[in-house]
Protein backbone atom coordinates (compact mmCIF):
# COMPACT_ATOMS: atom_id res chain seq x y z
CA UNK A 1 0.00 0.00 0.00
CA UNK A 2 3.12 2.43 1.31
CA UNK A 3 4.06 1.58 -2.74
CA UNK A 4 1.08 2.63 -4.55
CA UNK A 5 1.19 5.84 -2.84
CA UNK A 6 4.79 6.40 -3.47
CA UNK A 7 3.75 5.92 -7.13
CA UNK A 8 0.86 8.22 -6.91
CA UNK A 9 3.54 10.68 -5.80
CA UNK A 10 6.05 10.24 -8.16
CA UNK A 11 3.58 9.95 -11.16
CA UNK A 12 2.25 13.50 -9.91
CA UNK A 13 5.48 14.77 -9.52
CA UNK A 14 6.32 14.03 -13.19
CA UNK A 15 2.72 14.97 -14.37
CA UNK A 16 3.27 18.96 -13.54
CA UNK A 17 6.02 20.29 -15.45
CA UNK A 18 7.41 21.63 -11.74
CA UNK A 19 9.12 18.14 -11.52
CA UNK A 20 10.73 18.31 -14.88
CA UNK A 21 11.49 21.57 -14.19
CA UNK A 22 13.51 21.49 -11.37
CA UNK A 23 15.42 18.66 -12.09
CA UNK A 24 16.20 20.04 -15.15
CA UNK A 25 17.38 23.18 -13.33
CA UNK A 26 19.52 21.66 -10.81
CA UNK A 27 21.32 19.26 -13.28
CA UNK A 28 22.21 22.32 -15.15
CA UNK A 29 23.65 23.91 -11.96
CA UNK A 30 25.67 20.45 -11.02
CA UNK A 31 27.04 19.95 -14.34
CA UNK A 32 28.12 23.27 -14.49
CA UNK A 33 30.02 23.50 -11.46
CA UNK A 34 31.46 20.02 -12.35
CA UNK A 35 32.52 21.13 -15.76
CA UNK A 36 34.09 23.87 -13.93
CA UNK A 37 35.68 21.87 -11.53
CA UNK A 38 37.31 19.61 -13.90
CA UNK A 39 38.63 22.87 -15.86
CA UNK A 40 40.15 24.44 -12.97
CA UNK A 41 41.88 21.06 -11.65
CA UNK A 42 45.36 21.45 -13.61
CA UNK A 43 45.12 24.96 -13.45
CA UNK A 44 45.20 24.81 -9.59
CA UNK A 45 46.98 21.48 -8.87
CA UNK A 46 49.93 23.11 -11.35
CA UNK A 47 50.04 25.81 -9.02
CA UNK A 48 49.88 24.68 -5.71
CA UNK A 49 53.68 22.41 -4.69
CA UNK A 50 53.37 21.94 -1.33
CA UNK A 51 51.80 18.24 -0.88
CA UNK A 52 49.38 19.24 1.23
CA UNK A 53 48.17 21.27 -1.19
CA UNK A 54 47.68 18.30 -3.23
CA UNK A 55 44.65 16.30 -4.00
CA UNK A 56 43.22 13.98 -6.09
CA UNK A 57 40.81 14.89 -8.60
CA UNK A 58 37.80 13.04 -7.26
CA UNK A 59 38.05 14.77 -3.89
CA UNK A 60 38.76 18.60 -5.73
CA UNK A 61 35.72 17.78 -7.97
CA UNK A 62 33.66 15.77 -5.61
CA UNK A 63 33.74 18.51 -3.04
CA UNK A 64 32.84 21.35 -5.43
CA UNK A 65 29.32 19.32 -6.94
CA UNK A 66 28.41 17.85 -3.97
CA UNK A 67 28.71 21.24 -0.85
CA UNK A 68 26.65 22.99 -3.66
CA UNK A 69 24.37 19.87 -4.07
CA UNK A 70 23.95 20.25 -0.49
CA UNK A 71 23.90 23.95 -0.08
CA UNK A 72 21.01 23.81 -3.75
CA UNK A 73 18.84 20.87 -1.86
CA UNK A 74 17.86 23.71 0.66
CA UNK A 75 16.09 25.31 -2.08
CA UNK A 76 14.60 22.60 -4.16
CA UNK A 77 13.48 20.13 -1.73
CA UNK A 78 11.01 23.21 0.05
CA UNK A 79 9.65 23.58 -3.34
CA UNK A 80 8.80 20.05 -3.32
CA UNK A 81 7.55 19.44 -0.77
CA UNK A 82 5.90 21.87 0.13
CA UNK A 83 2.46 20.32 -1.87
CA UNK A 84 2.59 17.12 -0.55
CA UNK A 85 -0.22 17.46 2.03
CA UNK A 86 -1.30 21.01 2.05
CA UNK A 87 -2.29 20.97 -1.33
CA UNK A 88 -4.54 17.70 -0.72
CA UNK A 89 -5.97 19.95 2.14
CA UNK A 90 -6.52 22.75 0.21
CA UNK A 91 -8.11 21.15 -2.73
CA UNK A 92 -10.56 18.94 -0.22
CA UNK A 93 -9.31 15.56 -1.22
CA UNK A 94 -7.77 14.85 2.63
CA UNK A 95 -11.26 13.83 4.04
CA UNK A 96 -10.89 10.97 0.63
CA UNK A 97 -7.64 10.00 1.46
CA UNK A 98 -8.31 9.41 5.71
CA UNK A 99 -11.87 7.27 4.30
CA UNK A 100 -9.38 5.47 2.60
CA UNK A 101 -8.90 1.41 3.70
CA UNK A 102 -5.09 2.80 4.35
CA UNK A 103 -3.31 4.09 7.35
CA UNK A 104 -2.16 7.49 8.49
CA UNK A 105 1.43 6.07 8.13
CA UNK A 106 1.07 4.04 5.33
CA UNK A 107 0.03 7.83 4.04
CA UNK A 108 2.98 9.72 5.21
CA UNK A 109 5.84 6.78 4.88
CA UNK A 110 4.21 6.29 1.64
CA UNK A 111 4.43 10.16 0.35
CA UNK A 112 7.43 10.44 1.65
CA UNK A 113 9.14 7.63 0.28
CA UNK A 114 7.17 8.81 -3.31
CA UNK A 115 10.06 12.16 -2.64
CA UNK A 116 13.07 10.30 -1.58
CA UNK A 117 12.76 8.15 -4.49
CA UNK A 118 12.62 11.56 -6.74
CA UNK A 119 15.57 12.82 -4.95
CA UNK A 120 17.48 9.74 -5.19
CA UNK A 121 17.59 10.12 -9.20
CA UNK A 122 19.35 13.54 -8.70
CA UNK A 123 21.79 12.13 -6.58
CA UNK A 124 22.30 9.42 -8.58
CA UNK A 125 22.50 11.45 -11.41
CA UNK A 126 25.64 13.52 -9.49
CA UNK A 127 27.14 9.95 -9.20
CA UNK A 128 26.97 8.89 -12.63
CA UNK A 129 28.42 12.33 -13.79
CA UNK A 130 31.42 12.06 -11.54
CA UNK A 131 31.87 8.76 -12.40
CA UNK A 132 32.39 9.51 -16.07
CA UNK A 133 35.96 11.07 -14.73
CA UNK A 134 36.89 7.48 -14.50
CA UNK A 135 37.62 7.33 -17.97
CA UNK A 136 41.15 8.98 -18.01
CA UNK A 137 41.82 8.95 -14.18
CA UNK A 138 41.61 6.63 -11.54
CA UNK A 139 39.06 8.03 -9.23
CA UNK A 140 37.75 7.11 -5.91
CA UNK A 141 34.33 5.37 -5.58
CA UNK A 142 34.66 4.84 -1.92
CA UNK A 143 34.36 9.07 -1.44
CA UNK A 144 31.81 9.11 -3.94
CA UNK A 145 29.68 6.08 -2.55
CA UNK A 146 30.26 7.92 1.32
CA UNK A 147 29.17 11.03 -0.24
CA UNK A 148 26.01 9.79 -1.95
CA UNK A 149 24.93 8.23 1.47
CA UNK A 150 25.56 11.73 2.92
CA UNK A 151 23.54 13.71 0.34
CA UNK A 152 20.40 10.99 0.67
CA UNK A 153 19.98 10.78 4.16
CA UNK A 154 20.32 15.28 3.97
CA UNK A 155 17.96 15.58 1.56
CA UNK A 156 15.59 12.95 3.32
CA UNK A 157 15.68 15.09 6.52
CA UNK A 158 14.77 18.15 4.21
CA UNK A 159 12.17 16.23 3.26
CA UNK A 160 10.93 14.73 6.38
CA UNK A 161 10.41 18.61 7.94
CA UNK A 162 8.85 19.80 4.87
CA UNK A 163 6.08 17.10 5.08
CA UNK A 164 5.91 18.05 8.76
CA UNK A 165 5.41 22.07 7.66
CA UNK A 166 3.25 21.03 4.85
CA UNK A 167 0.86 19.13 7.19
CA UNK A 168 0.49 22.55 9.20
CA UNK A 169 -1.04 24.88 7.10
CA UNK A 170 -3.14 24.30 4.27
CA UNK A 171 -1.21 26.85 1.85
CA UNK A 172 1.59 25.40 0.12
CA UNK A 173 3.68 28.91 -0.16
CA UNK A 174 3.26 29.26 3.50
CA UNK A 175 4.77 25.67 4.30
CA UNK A 176 7.53 26.18 1.78
CA UNK A 177 8.75 29.76 2.90
CA UNK A 178 7.74 28.01 7.12
CA UNK A 179 10.32 24.76 5.71
CA UNK A 180 12.85 26.89 4.25
CA UNK A 181 13.16 29.53 7.31
CA UNK A 182 13.56 26.28 9.54
CA UNK A 183 15.98 24.65 7.31
CA UNK A 184 18.25 27.33 6.76
CA UNK A 185 18.43 27.36 10.69
CA UNK A 186 19.29 24.09 11.20
CA UNK A 187 21.90 24.24 9.01
CA UNK A 188 23.77 27.10 10.19
CA UNK A 189 23.32 26.58 14.06
CA UNK A 190 27.27 25.66 14.00
CA UNK A 191 28.13 28.53 12.93
CA UNK A 192 26.40 30.45 15.82
CA UNK A 193 28.84 28.71 18.37
CA UNK A 194 31.55 29.10 15.99
CA UNK A 195 34.11 29.71 18.76
CA UNK A 196 33.71 26.57 20.61
CA UNK A 197 33.31 24.12 17.84
CA UNK A 198 32.75 21.02 20.66
CA UNK A 199 29.62 22.76 21.95
CA UNK A 200 26.51 20.72 22.23
CA UNK A 201 24.46 23.51 20.48
CA UNK A 202 26.30 22.31 16.97
CA UNK A 203 25.39 18.72 17.56
CA UNK A 204 21.80 19.77 16.23
CA UNK A 205 23.23 20.87 12.80
CA UNK A 206 22.40 18.93 10.05
CA UNK A 207 25.43 20.28 8.30
CA UNK A 208 27.78 18.97 11.08
CA UNK A 209 27.00 15.65 10.66
CA UNK A 210 27.04 15.64 6.74
CA UNK A 211 30.82 17.06 7.11
CA UNK A 212 31.64 13.49 8.35
CA UNK A 213 30.12 11.65 4.89
CA UNK A 214 31.83 14.72 2.84
CA UNK A 215 34.97 13.43 4.19
CA UNK A 216 34.54 9.78 3.01
CA UNK A 217 33.86 8.43 6.96
CA UNK A 218 30.62 6.84 7.58
CA UNK A 219 30.10 7.28 10.91
CA UNK A 220 26.58 5.55 13.12
CA UNK A 221 26.42 8.51 14.76
CA UNK A 222 25.86 10.57 12.25
CA UNK A 223 23.09 8.08 10.44
CA UNK A 224 21.38 7.97 13.66
CA UNK A 225 21.08 11.09 13.87
CA UNK A 226 19.65 11.71 10.63
CA UNK A 227 17.11 8.69 11.18
CA UNK A 228 16.45 10.02 14.34
CA UNK A 229 15.69 13.33 12.97
CA UNK A 230 13.61 11.76 10.17
CA UNK A 231 11.24 10.01 12.12
CA UNK A 232 10.54 12.93 14.77
CA UNK A 233 9.18 14.63 11.95
CA UNK A 234 7.42 11.87 10.48
CA UNK A 235 6.03 10.93 13.64
CA UNK A 236 5.19 14.53 14.53
CA UNK A 237 3.02 14.74 11.06
CA UNK A 238 1.18 11.30 11.86
CA UNK A 239 0.09 12.87 15.04
CA UNK A 240 -0.54 16.13 13.21
CA UNK A 241 -3.01 14.80 11.12
CA UNK A 242 -4.50 12.28 13.63
CA UNK A 243 -5.42 15.06 15.60
CA UNK A 244 -6.90 16.38 12.49
CA UNK A 245 -9.01 13.35 11.84
CA UNK A 246 -10.38 13.37 15.38
CA UNK A 247 -11.60 16.58 14.80
CA UNK A 248 -12.91 16.20 11.46
CA UNK B 1 -17.65 8.64 20.71
CA UNK B 2 -19.29 11.53 22.48
CA UNK B 3 -16.92 14.49 22.25
CA UNK B 4 -17.36 16.66 25.35
CA UNK B 5 -14.53 19.15 27.21
CA UNK B 6 -13.77 16.62 29.52
CA UNK B 7 -12.61 14.15 27.28
CA UNK B 8 -11.09 16.91 24.98
CA UNK B 9 -9.13 18.21 28.08
CA UNK B 10 -7.88 14.53 28.03
CA UNK B 11 -7.17 13.93 24.89
CA UNK B 12 -4.80 17.16 24.80
CA UNK B 13 -3.18 15.81 27.76
CA UNK B 14 -2.61 12.99 26.25
CA UNK B 15 -1.26 14.34 22.97
CA UNK B 16 1.24 16.83 24.68
CA UNK B 17 2.50 13.65 27.24
CA UNK B 18 2.94 11.80 24.26
CA UNK B 19 5.06 14.39 22.48
CA UNK B 20 7.19 15.21 25.23
CA UNK B 21 8.22 11.55 25.88
CA UNK B 22 8.81 10.86 22.26
CA UNK B 23 11.26 14.35 22.33
CA UNK B 24 12.65 13.05 25.84
CA UNK B 25 13.53 9.56 23.47
CA UNK B 26 14.78 10.82 20.39
CA UNK B 27 16.84 12.79 23.12
CA UNK B 28 18.00 9.83 24.98
CA UNK B 29 18.86 7.61 21.73
CA UNK B 30 20.72 10.73 20.02
CA UNK B 31 22.79 11.14 23.49
CA UNK B 32 23.22 7.05 23.22
CA UNK B 33 24.58 7.17 19.56
CA UNK B 34 27.46 9.18 20.83
CA UNK B 35 28.74 7.04 23.32
CA UNK B 36 29.03 3.83 21.10
CA UNK B 37 30.25 4.75 17.41
CA UNK B 38 30.96 2.61 14.87
CA UNK B 39 33.42 4.63 12.18
CA UNK B 40 34.47 3.09 8.53
CA UNK B 41 36.66 4.99 6.68
CA UNK B 42 35.55 4.04 2.77
CA UNK B 43 37.95 6.20 0.86
CA UNK B 44 40.62 4.11 -1.59
CA UNK B 45 43.51 5.77 0.27
CA UNK B 46 41.99 5.62 3.31
CA UNK B 47 42.58 8.91 4.20
CA UNK B 48 41.15 9.75 7.31
CA UNK B 49 42.58 6.36 8.69
CA UNK B 50 46.42 6.74 10.80
CA UNK B 51 48.70 4.41 8.88
CA UNK B 52 50.39 1.33 10.45
CA UNK B 53 52.94 2.92 11.98
CA UNK B 54 51.47 5.60 13.62
CA UNK B 55 48.49 2.65 15.20
CA UNK B 56 51.40 0.80 16.25
CA UNK B 57 53.28 3.66 18.28
CA UNK B 58 49.29 4.33 19.53
CA UNK B 59 48.81 0.49 20.94
CA UNK B 60 52.54 0.85 23.02
CA UNK B 61 50.66 3.83 24.82
CA UNK B 62 48.23 1.55 26.97
CA UNK B 63 47.48 4.96 29.54
CA UNK B 64 44.46 7.02 28.83
CA UNK B 65 46.28 10.41 26.94
CA UNK B 66 45.38 13.97 28.36
CA UNK B 67 45.73 16.73 25.78
CA UNK B 68 45.68 20.19 26.95
CA UNK B 69 45.66 22.64 23.65
CA UNK B 70 45.53 26.26 24.40
CA UNK B 71 43.91 27.68 20.71
CA UNK B 72 43.05 31.23 20.34
CA UNK B 73 38.77 31.17 19.68
CA UNK B 74 37.36 30.47 16.09
CA UNK B 75 36.32 33.39 14.08
CA UNK B 76 34.06 31.91 11.67
CA UNK B 77 33.91 35.38 9.90
CA UNK B 78 37.39 36.26 9.91
CA UNK B 79 38.03 32.28 8.59
CA UNK B 80 39.74 31.83 11.62
CA UNK B 81 39.48 27.46 12.37
CA UNK B 82 41.82 26.91 14.85
CA UNK B 83 40.05 25.12 17.36
CA UNK B 84 38.24 23.24 14.65
CA UNK B 85 41.30 22.18 12.84
CA UNK B 86 42.82 20.57 16.08
CA UNK B 87 39.67 18.87 16.71
CA UNK B 88 39.71 17.68 13.33
CA UNK B 89 43.09 16.64 13.48
CA UNK B 90 42.92 14.68 16.33
CA UNK B 91 39.80 12.70 15.32
CA UNK B 92 42.00 10.65 13.36
CA UNK B 93 43.71 9.08 16.84
CA UNK B 94 40.34 9.50 18.74
CA UNK B 95 39.38 6.83 15.66
CA UNK B 96 42.29 4.32 16.63
CA UNK B 97 42.40 4.86 20.57
CA UNK B 98 39.23 5.85 21.99
CA UNK B 99 40.43 7.05 25.17
CA UNK B 100 42.44 10.28 23.96
CA UNK B 101 40.60 13.05 25.44
CA UNK B 102 41.46 16.98 24.70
Amino acid sequence: MIINIARKELKSLFASPMGWIILALLMLAFGSFYLQGVNNYFEVMSGSIRPAERVGVTIFVGQTVYGIASFLMLFAVPLLSMRLISEERKSQTLPFLFSAPISLTEIVVGKFLGLIIFLSILVGYIFLMLSTLNIWSDIDFGYLIANSIGLILLAASFSALGIYFSSLTNQPIIAAILSFIALFALMGLDKFFGSQPNHWFGYISLMKHFQAFSRGVIDSKDIIYFVLFITTFLVLTIRRLDSDRLRG
Amino acid sequence: MKINAKLRLQLLIQNWFFVLLFLLLVVLLGYLSNQFVLTKDITQANRNTLTQGSIEVLEKMSNPINLTVFATKDDVNNGDIFRQGIINFIARYQRTKSDINS
